[in-house]
Order: C-alpha cells, then structure tokens, then sequence
C-alpha cells in the first residue's frame, strides 16, 4: 500500500529537487529571527516563535501595510531545520498540508519554490523553509516580499564598526583533521550588546553545514584548506564577522 | 463597617477539582493566580475568574477559602457567611423586603447564584488583626444541574458577633463563574499547575466556548454549538481558503489560538483564511474546553472527489473552491475516528437530502454525524462522490490534538 508519503513525493516529483546538490556558496542559518523590519513597506503586527516536537522551529508571523489598507495582511512563516536536505523534505510535508490541486513549481525564489497561485509562495532556501501569504480580501504582492525575503537570507550582511553583536567563540569543538564526509562539529557564541538574541549566518564555499546535537557543523565537500565566515546578526540588525580557517 | 473581606480562593486544591475550581490561565501570556478575588484588585466580576466541571464537583460539597480583616482591635470571632445579592440584595425592607423574601425560593430558582451562597461559619482575627484563609462550604448552588454557560455570582458578605446578634453588611463580591460539562479534555491540561503550562484552559477560550455551547447539558451538544457558532464565523470574520490553494492558517504546527481570538475579537488575527484543518483544531480545542473528547482527524490519503457543499463563508454550493476533489480532509471526530465514529465539521455544509449528489440541496452542518461507510448515508456519502467515497477513508493514524499557544 502507497504510503502518503510515498504518495506526495510523486505528487511532486520529490526525487528531482530531494537533494540540495552541489553549489557556489553553502549557507546555513542558525537560531533564526525575524526584527519585523525585513520587508520594505510591511510592518510586523505579530511575531511568534513555535516550538514543536513534530516539527521544526518555526516563526510565524502577520505583517500588515506600512501605510493604511487594513484589507491587505501577509503572514510569513519561516521553519528552521537541520540542514538543506531536512529543509526540502520539510518543505514536501507542507505541500501535502493542502487541500486542494496540486502546487505549481517556480523557478524563483529560493532553491526550490511552489505556488498554488498569486495569493501564496513556498520555497526552501539553504536550511529554511519560508511561506508568505496573502491572507486579507486584498490581494498582496507576496512574489515581491518572497524575493526580497529570499534575498535577505542569502546576502552577506553589511558589517559595523561599533554596536554589533560580540563574536565570542567560533572555532571547532574538538581539535581534528580535516577529512571529506565528515562532520566538524563548531563551537560558535556571541552577544549582542543590547542583550537581545542573536541569529547566525554561515557561509563556505568548501563545505556543507548542518545542525548536530544542537550545534552547527561543518561538511567538507572536497579536500584542502577550507574556510568558513559567520555573520553574528543582532536584534537591530547590526552584524558583526569573523572567519575560520580548517584544513 | 468592622469587618473586611480580603482575598478569596475558589480554585483552593490545583490537584484536583472535584470540590473547588479548576487551574486555569487567561490566555497564552497570562497566568491566573489564586487568591482569584483581592481587595482593590478585584472590581468587577471578570476580574475575578473560576471555572467549574460539573461532572467532578457533582454531589459534592464545593468549598472556597476566604481571608478577612477586623477593623476594630475588639472583634476576636465572629460568624461570617455571604447571601446571594441577586435575591437577597442589601437594604430591602419593609413590605418589599417580605414580598421578596416570599419569592426568594423562585427567585433563586431563576436567578440566583450558580455558586449559590457561603455557609456561616466562625472565624478568628489573629495579632495581625487578619484571619488565614478560612475554607466555607457553598450551599444552595446549582452546580449539580447546572448547564454550560458563563455566570456571574454576586455574594453579599455579612458577620455577626453572636449567635442571636443581627447581621451586619460588610462587603460585596461578584465573580464571572464558568460552567462546564466535565474535565477540559487535550490539548488543555490541568497539570503541571505553573505560569508556564500554556495548556491550562484560557478563561479567554471559555468565554467563546461556554457562549457557543450555551446551555448545554451534554457534551454532544456542546460540540455541535462549538461546530455551528465556528461555521457561522464565516464570511465574516473567516473563509475558507479558496486563493490560497486550502492551506492550514491557524493550526501548524500548533494551534495558533492566540491569533485565533484575536482574528473572532476583529483584529487581523492570522488572516481571513481558514481550511479543514483550522475548523477541525478550532473545534476541538473549544469543545474540549468544555469537558468533550474530540480529536482532529483526516480522511483520504491523497484524492477524493467531491459532492456539491456550502464551504464556510460561502453561499454557492458548489465542490469546494470549484476544485473536483480534496487531497485530503480533517473534521472533529470522536473516538477511534473511524467509520462508526461522529463527525462535527466546522468546514462546510453538506447536502442532506436523499441525493447529495445533485440539486436541489438541503444544507447539513455535519454535527454529531457518523462518518459511515460508502452507501450507508451517512457523512462519508455526503461529503464524496460515488466514485470518492472508497478512497476518502478514514485516516486514524492522523489523529492529534494540537497544543495551543
């Protein structure tokens, strides 16, 4: 018997876009938050955090015109997952959270991205899963807010002098050699001087990352010297970097 | 005045509510902390909050633990108790006092005090000049028949020095009680009683809860008033969601039940867009409140095709959205969630009649409906078409309630 499962995955064709593949730069987000501030002319009316045994951390939020219009709302949920490959699979269990036809597949945004029409956009991007809506009467322009949300996430942040968050500790948890395949589990801290929250954004161009035992780890794709940036990125938005050298 | 009432307590025993009331918290953010009624604090009845299960306190005495205060350093003891001030309100003497003395026993028949009246007992001011909690037993309350609903007990407070002493007024109270069936069932809790457990019932749901199922005596008709008062939320305050291809909006990962008040109430909420899954957990959860056992459940595993149906906040009837069929669907349903359990489906309407195929349709908020099997009549025939109903069986491994924040 099909399992439904089974039964999504060939719905949407789950094989050509399961696994993340190989690319330019890898990216991994960790501890993920939202200002309210990310989507040019949108406001956050409400942020959530959402923590769940059967799924992934989550953010869910609603987020309302700058200007007027009470008619038109968005809600924006973003699920933090382990790594790239959780994060398409995630993104197939909420494709089969709806009721109706099948969603079509866009090319844009984010790695992978459906859409059941004008009024709401799902996409996996490194290891999140976003899905922004349209949820008033009237419609919004959610294909605008996904791209400009996707772009956030990928970006390198613009780096300050004074008042970002304070890299404490980035370096591997225990002192190994460098091998391909294998996991280089990293020891990553920081504060930001308000006491707020911090979230992290992890770059490499050599190496895969993902989440192990509750903390980031880093995959080398191929052999030789490898390195990695982190950006610290603070409750205003402030970020700070540092970068570390593995071989 | 010589005497004051300080603090009361309803909810005196959080491990159990058999004869006092039950934990609760306000909402997502807000614990209630007990002693409920605090002087200076407490002004009108909906500052001060307690729950009762009528299944657990049946036949037995309901207590509640009061503190006072002596304003004079002469009184050491005194008797205390407090009359209903509905029927037995202050001042009323002469041929009105008699006339409404005589009519007291209709009166508190129609309108007296769920909670009915505090039982005279003496009580000790200590050197501090104040009394600890002292437990009174109710009597003449209505708990033992009462049906579900939001209340408000009025109690006048009285004391007197001796036993052949007249009475004197000190205080008045008033409490807004909420009325339930039995135990809340999951997602909401009882236990661990702490400020964190967001799953303690939210006196914020019982207010919608106890007015939807009001006057209910059983806990099936208290779920069919939760599934028509959540039905007729549309098109007002929710639809369903046609443009948005279905998808839940309220109910993953947890019931966002917050956002759900906030949206019933007129604010944003988490949009205007609901689908099965949102009516389901809605129902669920606000039934459950009130001591029923509903869980959200699915049917059909990947495709079903549709009879003509009336979705919530829709005047066509048509397949839902113009969709030929559901990928899947999620009700409120009882036990198992099985073919011979009772479905309440907040969602839509089905056709009722002898064909539920084709026009002319006769509208059916599914409500207590046993989801039967193809040809029997029942809800499954309802809901899919001929040709639909093998494949839109029921999913009982689906079977959840979601927690709420």
């Amino acid at each position: 018997m099909t399992s439904e499962r089974e039964h999504r995955s060939r719905r949407y064709n789950f094989a050509s876009w399961q696994q993340a593949g190989k690319q330019d730069e890898y990216l991994f987000i960790w501890r993920f938050r939202l200002s309210g501030r990310e989507v040019n002319g949108w406001v956050s009316h409400r942020l959530q955090s959402v923590e769940s045994e059967a799924t992934p951390p989550a953010i869910i939020s609603v987020w309302r015109p700058a200007r007027e219009s009470a008619a038109s709302l968005i809600s924006i949920d973003i699920y933090e997952t382990e790594s790239r490959d959780a994060a398409r699979a995630h993104l197939l269990v909420l494709l089969g959270e709806f009721q109706g036809p099948p969603l079509k597949r866009l090319d844009a945004p984010g790695a992978v991205a459906f859409s059941p029409g004008p009024s709401a956009i799902l996409f996996a991007r490194a290891n999140l899963v976003v899905f922004v809506r349209s949820v008033e009467r009237e419609l919004a322009p959610v294909g605008q807010v996904a791209d400009q949300l996707d772009r956030q996430v990928t970006s390198h942040p613009e780096v300050v002098e004074a008042g970002g968050p304070d890299i404490r500790t980035f370096r591997p948890a225990v002192s190994t050699r460098l091998v391909v395949g294998r996991p280089i589990p990293l020891l990553l801290e920081a504060q930001d001087p308000t006491g707020q929250p911090v979230y992290f954004k992890l770059f490499s161009r050599s190496g895969e990352f993902r989440l192990e035992q509750g903390r980031p780890a880093y995959v080398p794709v191929s052999p030789g010297s490898h390195e990695i940036t982190v950006y610290a990125v603070g409750a205003s938005g402030a970020a700070t970097r540092r970068a570390l050298s593995v071989e | 005045m010589s005497v004051q009432l300080l603090a009361i307590k309803f909810n005196h025993d959080s491990a159990s509510a058999t004869n006092d009331g039950l934990n609760l918290r306000k909402n997502g953010a807000q614990f209630i902390s007990v002693p409920e009624w605090q002087r200076g604090i407490s002004i009108n009845p909906e500052d001060s909050l307690a729950a009762y299960a009528v299944a657990q306190v049946h036949g037995n005495t309901v207590t509640i633990q009061a503190k006072f205060k002596r304003l004079v350093p002469e009184l050491t003891t005194v008797e205390i108790r407090a009359l209903d001030a509905t029927i037995d309100p202050p001042g009323q003497e002469g041929c009105l006092g008699i006339l409404l003395r005589l009519l007291r026993a209709l009166f508190r028949a129609l309108f007296g005090n769920v909670l009915g009246e505090v039982a005279a007992r003496q009580v000790s001011f200590g050197a501090s000049g104040e009394t600890a909690f002292e437990s009174f037993q109710l009597i003449n309350t209505k708990l033992n028949t009462a049906f579900v609903g939001t209340r408000t007990t009025s109690w006048r407070w009285q004391y007197r020095t001796g036993a052949s002493d007249p009475w004197h007024d000190f205080d008045t109270s008033a409490h807004r009680i909420y009325v339930l069936l039995d135990m809340p069932t999951a997602p909401w809790q009882q236990l661990p009683y702490a400020a964190g457990n967001v799953q303690l019932p939210w006196t914020e749901v019982l207010d919608y809860a106890c007015n939807w199922a009001f006057g209910a005596t059983a806990t099936t008709d208290a779920a069919c008033g939760v599934t028509r008062s959540t039905y007729q939320l549309g098109p007002s305050r929710i639809t369903y969601d046609c443009p948005g291809g279905g998808s839940t909006h309220y109910a993953s990962p947890s019931f966002n039940c917050t956002a759900f008040l906030d949206r019933v109430r007129g604010g944003p909420g988490a949009g205007y867009y609901v689908n099965c899954t949102d009516c389901a957990t809605i129902v669920a959860t606000f039934a459950n409140v009130l001591g029923c056992d509903l869980w959200e459940s699915r049917m059909g595993g990947w495709y079903f095709d549709l009879n003509p149906l009336l979705g919530i906040g829709s005047a066509v009837w048509q397949t839902a959205c113009g969709w030929a069929g559901f990928s899947y669907h999620e009700v409120a349903w009882t036990g198992a969630c099985d073919v011979n359990d009772r479905v309440f489906d907040a969602c839509l309407q089905v056709d009722g009649d002898a064909d539920p195929t084709s026009a002319p349709h006769t509208p059916l908020l599914p409500c207590d409906l046993r989801f039967g099997n193809p040809g029997d009549g029942d809800y499954r025939d309802r809901l899919a078409t001929p040709a639909g109903r093998p494949t839109c069986d029921p999913q009982p491994a689906t079977r959840r309630r979601r927690p709420v924040f």
